[in-house]
């Protein structure tokens, strides 16, 4: 028994394949610490499919927590009394029910519009050459997602600390209204931390999978996930802010 | 709602209700409540677990596409492996309230163990296919030259230098073939010891032991690929003397 062979490289290592060893919290905690760690749980397809519904809750719950806090600080607010506002929120209050449409917006916002926009991410990256199956990229966008609405949890005690400051201080109304708008924004600005989640999962399935280190590919990966990024920001609003009037109009009517 | 509406509605509540029952049939039972959300998930965000239900029918089936063939595979050593993993799982199955802890501990090397075996034979199959080859199987037949040309010594000895390769393909695949088998076989034997020590009143450490062994076939199999590649090298630079001298 001197010869045998067995390729080591395609088999996932025990290193990759111990995703048994970490709980839901343990991959939160791995999305702040060590990000290269989660891509490379996220490279093997078995893996992909016990992380994407982990994935999914971490977002879940974290946009839940973030909406809910959201619903506190419009209802602490004063009413806008403003009529010509440019942009006017559909209603959130706590009485009528119409505060549900704000936590079904976000919470079924969020992923929906990643899922209209999959089909999308799948043929562009097809067209560019990039060689990904669309479970990667569905995976990619989990983690993304979830990396995101991490981030949105640390950014939500500053910004409640400054608008409870306002409120507290009796700040002007329409200052309060703006704060309330960009409160409603910071998943944006959370997602620029996705944005890169997802660009480092791109750079990691580029690398793992031997394609040549060519600085122009790298920058056409960039190049791609910002055209990805793109697209989902303009879909993203639209779909928050239908869904937020649909069931806020249907909770009042 | 006009007709077109709700058309639509059904539809997309059709998907969603058909990806959601594909998901409570197909998904690990860990929990309830990992279950439940999985489900409800599924109901509410279909797209993103299509491709997860369709890509466990493309591992299961086998990918045409890139010549994957699945362990549960229709030759012989696809069988053979089959059959060995499932009295392997039968065998760690028993393990559950008697010493389970060890299970926690080798998991990962057993799972790197199993796609040792799937990738040696599909290496074996790669062999297998290239020795097939007409130009391969036909190894040592000189050149067809037109004419009454002479092929003179460097010829020769390069037809020569190309049926000893071929001949030495041939036995390292014997040889996987024999390695595959024989620690098939070996993992086979620890799994029915297992059993005898669970039923004979063993301690848990006998069953630690077992496992350990199981789960060290593996490093076995990795030494074996070092020298693999040292064979190969040698086999290359016998070839360079050749060729230049």
């Amino acid at each position: 028994m001197t010869i045998g062979v067995v390729e080591k490289p395609a088999a996932p290592t025990n290193h990759e394949s111990s995703l048994e060893e970490h709980s839901t919290m343990h991959l939160v905690e791995l999305l702040l610490k060590d990000e290269s760690r989660v891509d490379e749980l996220n490279r093997v397809p078995e893996n992909q499919r016990e992380l994407l519904p982990r994935f999914l809750f971490i977002a879940q719950a974290s946009y839940l927590a973030y909406s809910l806090i959201m619903l506190l600080v419009i209802n602490l607010a004063p009413q806008d009394s403003d009529p010509d506002r440019l942009i006017r929120l559909p209603p959130a209050g706590w009485q009528d029910g119409s505060g549900l449409g704000l936590l079904l917006a976000y919470n079924l916002g969020i992923v929906l519009a990643a899922c209209v926009c999959l089909p999308s991410f799948y043929f562009s990256s097809l067209l560019a050459g990039v060689r990904l199956t669309w479970l990667q990229i569905v995976s990619l966008i989990a983690k993304g997602t979830a990396a995101n609405s991490i981030m949105l949890l640390g950014i939500l005690p500053i910004y409640v600390t400054v608008v409870l400051g306002g409120v507290v201080l009796a700040a002007p109304e329409a200052e309060l209204q703006w704060m309330i708008k960009i409160g409603l924004m910071l998943p944006f600005l959370a997602g620029l931390w996705g944005l890169r989640a997802i660009y480092e999962g791109i750079m990691d399935l580029h690398d793992v999978g031997g394609q040549p280190d060519c600085s122009k590919r790298r920058c056409f990966l960039r190049r791609l996930t910002l055209s990805w990024a793109a697209v989902y920001t303009a879909v993203l609003p639209i779909m928050i802010y239908r869904l937020w009037e649909f069931f806020a109009l249907g909770m009042t009517t | 709602m006009s007709l077109g509406q709700l058309l639509m509605l059904h539809l997309m509540a059709g998907a969603g209700a058909g990806v959601a029952g594909a998901v409570y049939l197909t998904a690990r039972r860990r929990t309830y409540a990992a279950l439940w959300f999985q489900v409800v998930s599924a109901l509410l965000f279909w797209p993103m677990y299509l491709p997860v239900l369709l890509s466990r029918q493309a591992t299961t089936t086998g990918d045409p596409e890139t010549g994957d063939i699945p362990p549960a595979a229709a030759d012989d050593l696809g069988r053979i492996i089959a059959q060995v993993d499932s009295e392997l799982d039968h065998a760690l199955g028993s393990l559950d309230g008697w010493a389970e802890d060890v299970l926690a501990r080798e998991n990962g090397r057993l799972l790197e163990l199993r796609s040792a075996w799937t990738s040696q034979a599909q290496r074996i199959r790669d062999m297998d296919r290239l020795l097939e080859r007409p130009e391969y199987a036909l190894a040592g037949e000189p050149l067809a030259l037109p004419g009454a040309i002479d092929p003179g010594d460097r010829l020769r000895a390069s037809q020569e230098v190309i049926r000893q390769n071929i001949e030495r393909l041939r036995q390292v695949r014997q040889r996987t073939y024999a390695d595959l088998l024989g620690t098939l076989s070996w993992v086979r034997e620890l799994a029915s010891m297992i059993h005898l020590a669970k039923f004979t009143g063993a301690p848990p450490s006998r069953a630690e032991e077992l496992v350990a062994q199981i789960a060290a076939a593996v490093e076995g199999l990795s030494a074996l690929t070092w020298e693999d590649d040292r064979a190969v090298k040698g086999m290359d630079w016998r070839k360079k003397v050749v060729v230049t001298s």
